[in-house]
């Protein structure tokens, strides 16, 4: 069964991360947030064995070599006729963004060619995050909502004791991986890749019955898909 | 009860079991289990209600590993056993310490006059019935502890009354030992959609029996 | 031991029915004669063949059938088959435009007088929790197709009302005698999850 998975959020345990790393005094190891974990995938990758060393040195030395890449960021710091520095040590004094924009780079063309995750997919996820942070939650805070009765077939995370009941948001938990729209039964094509996941409420009598006291209210994680405006 | 007999849209149960040629009867201990029931039913030991509610009572775990007649089995050894028409120390040593109360034995004219009365436990009372065919319902939701003929998959829904059949006795009170509560019973319909979701063929239909107590007008 | 299985000759279960009917022979509860009648209406005298004139009837009597839609229960107990004591017969009659199939989402309610003890199938797990809810794709499961424009229609046996399924005459009969139609009256056509063959 797939993971639940939540979109990443772009932010460093600084000590931790820094803890592993030689800095420069006062310096951060890592300019932005990303490039922490552009270096952490690579390394995790690395770490666990799905490449060497040597493939991962291959790929980050065509992508500083090459010139043209990010605007040309490799050919523009080319270093100056008549000294001795490779352009990877150039690199690495200069701006930390173009760098890890180049290990980026690489490893987008090594994961691709181990068939880790392939150039289309990658496209696809992109398109998928563009659309979630452009489109924003559909629902807010304390807006009632109406489960939908969908998905009986295959996998699912809709119960069926929540089916057709009507609740309350009471927090949007941000953006997630559908998992019914990307596993092994695609029946939902309609449904995005990425949505936002809400915490609903709903009252013990909306779900078993008008003889329930209302002693306690239920909380529930839902996709986005799964709900309809009430 | 909320409990696994109510089993009407799950997955998992597996492929129907079809068998070619079936008899009527597995083996030996079937018939015996079967006949037993019937007996004690014919002399009022329990009724059609308390027998289901005793199989509803069986633990969830062993529910779908008992074959269909070991239910039975289970059910009525309850239902003695509560009844006090057998005690546990009887069961443990295989012998009976004391008669069987009241009620007479049930014997070959019992059986026979007990399946020669065709038809209806329609009750001949002066009840007013509180719907009638073409009306709007839902099914209220409902989740009793104890026994119920009202399925989970139905409660909330909205459905039609097509027919009235008459008055009733009203299963859900009959066991807790609430009285009969005679009321009418109606067959209502509901379409596929509003049952299973808008993934249902958007023809197909289904037809319930629900008694006055289990709706509310919609 | 599985869902549907049934025990063998020296199963526990066989051993607690014994026991079982033994106390109750002792404490004058049950009489054998009891247990045997019972034992022979349900092999020799109550089944599908019974269901099966009341089907073939149907089809070759436009007043019976009239009246067994409008009364299943007074009408097939005029036929004089042996009835169990609280069995509303509700007869429903299949046509190009709806076909029934009848299931007990509950337990097992069956219309014993017509049809007798149901099959393994009609009581199993599988059955009960998918023929409400799909009942197109079990129907395929017994080689039954329903076009799309045919209504399927569903009765939950929840309650003390049997149903009875009255299937399609099929073509090619318009010869026979009721007799001779009450051969081709399948019981699973009668629980509505196959259809009539021809001869």
């Amino acid at each position: 069964m797939r993971k639940i998975l939540a979109l990443p959020k772009l932010n460093v345990p600084r000590q931790r991360a820094g803890a592993a790393l030689p800095r420069d005094a006062g310096e951060p190891v890592f300019a932005e947030p990303w490039q922490a974990h552009t270096f952490s995938v690579i390394m995790s990758l690395y770490e666990d064995g799905h490449y060497s060393w040597a493939e991962w040195d291959d790929y980050l030395g065509y992508r500083i070599q090459a010139p043209g890449h990010f605007g040309g960021a490799a050919a523009e710091e080319a270093p100056p006729p008549g000294t001795n520095r490779s352009p990877f040590l150039a690199a690495c004094e200069e701006d930390g963004a173009k760098f890890y924009h180049l290990w980026l780079a690489a490893a987008e063309q090594l994961l691709d060619a181990k068939n880790l995750v392939s150039k289309s997919e990658l496209e696809e996820r992109i398109a998928a995050i563009e659309k979630a942070e452009r489109d924003g939650p559909r629902f807010a805070a304390a807006q009632r909502v109406l489960v939908r009765d969908i998905k009986r077939e295959g996998h699912t995370h809709l119960p069926l004791y929540l089916r057709g009941k009507t609740g309350v948001v009471e927090s949007d938990r941000g953006l997630f991986v559908f998992p019914e729209a990307v596993g092994h039964d695609h029946d939902h094509e309609s449904a995005a890749t990425l949505q936002h996941v809400y915490c609903v409420r709903f009252s013990t009598t909306e779900i078993w019955g008008e003889a329930e006291a209302a002693r306690h209210d239920l909380n529930f994680n839902l996709w986005d898909y799964q709900l309809d405006a009430a | 009860m909320n409990s696994l007999h109510d089993m009407a849209g799950m997955d998992g149960m597996g492929p129907i079991p079809i068998e070619e040629n079936e008899p009527v009867f597995h083996a030996d201990w079937e018939k015996q289990v079967h006949s037993v029931t019937r007996a004690l039913m014919g002399r009022k030991h329990f009724n059609t209600d308390e027998f289901r509610h005793s199989m509803e009572r069986i633990e969830a775990s062993r529910y779908l590993q008992l074959s269909y007649y070991e239910r039975w089995l289970e059910g009525i050894t309850t239902l003695l056993l509560e009844k006090g028409v057998i005690t546990q120390q009887e069961f443990d040593t295989r012998s009976a310490d004391q008669g069987g109360g009241t009620k007479p034995a049930a014997d070959r004219e019992m059986v026979r006059n007990m399946y020669k009365i065709a038809g209806s436990v329609r009750l001949r009372l002066d009840v007013a019935p509180r719907f009638k065919a073409g009306d709007r319902i839902v099914a209220r939701n409902i989740s009793p502890p104890g026994h119920t003929r009202l399925p989970r998959y139905i409660r909330g829904k909205r459905g039609v009354v097509e027919h009235d059949h008459g008055v009733f006795h009203f299963p859900d009170t009959r066991v807790a030992g609430q009285g009969d509560q005679p009321q009418h019973m109606y067959t209502v319909g509901f379409v596929a959609r509003e049952v299973w979701g808008e993934e249902a063929p958007a023809n197909d239909s289904l037809r319930i029996t629900l008694w006055d107590d289990y709706m509310v007008p919609a | 031991m599985s869902s549907d299985a049934t025990g063998g000759p020296d199963s526990d279960t066989a051993t607690r029915i014994k026991a079982l009917e033994s106390l109750l022979l002792e404490k004058g509860l049950i009489e054998t004669s009891a247990i045997e009648e019972l034992i022979d209406m349900f092999e020799n005298r109550l089944g599908p063949w019974n269901g099966a004139k009341v089907v073939a009837r149907a089809w070759t009597d436009p007043g019976f059938k009239e009246a067994l839609l409008r009364d299943g229960t007074e009408t097939i107990a005029e036929m004089g088959f042996e009835a169990l004591q609280g069995e509303d017969m509700v007869v429903v009659e299949n046509s190009a435009e709806v076909h029934n199939i009848v299931v007990c989402t509950l337990c097992s309610c069956y219309p014993w007088a017509v049809l007798g003890l149901p099959p393994v199938w009609y009581k199993s797990a599988p059955y009960r929790a998918r023929a409400a809810r799909d009942p197109r794709a079990v129907l395929r499961e017994f080689g039954t197709e329903i076009g799309a424009d045919t209504e399927v229609r569903v009765w939950d046996s929840n309650a003390e009302l049997r149903y009875l399924v009255l299937p399609e005459r099929p073509a090619g009969t318009e010869a026979l005698d009721a007799a001779a139609l009450a051969e081709l009256v399948t019981r699973d056509s009668m629980i509505g999850v196959s259809l009539v063959a021809p001869p």
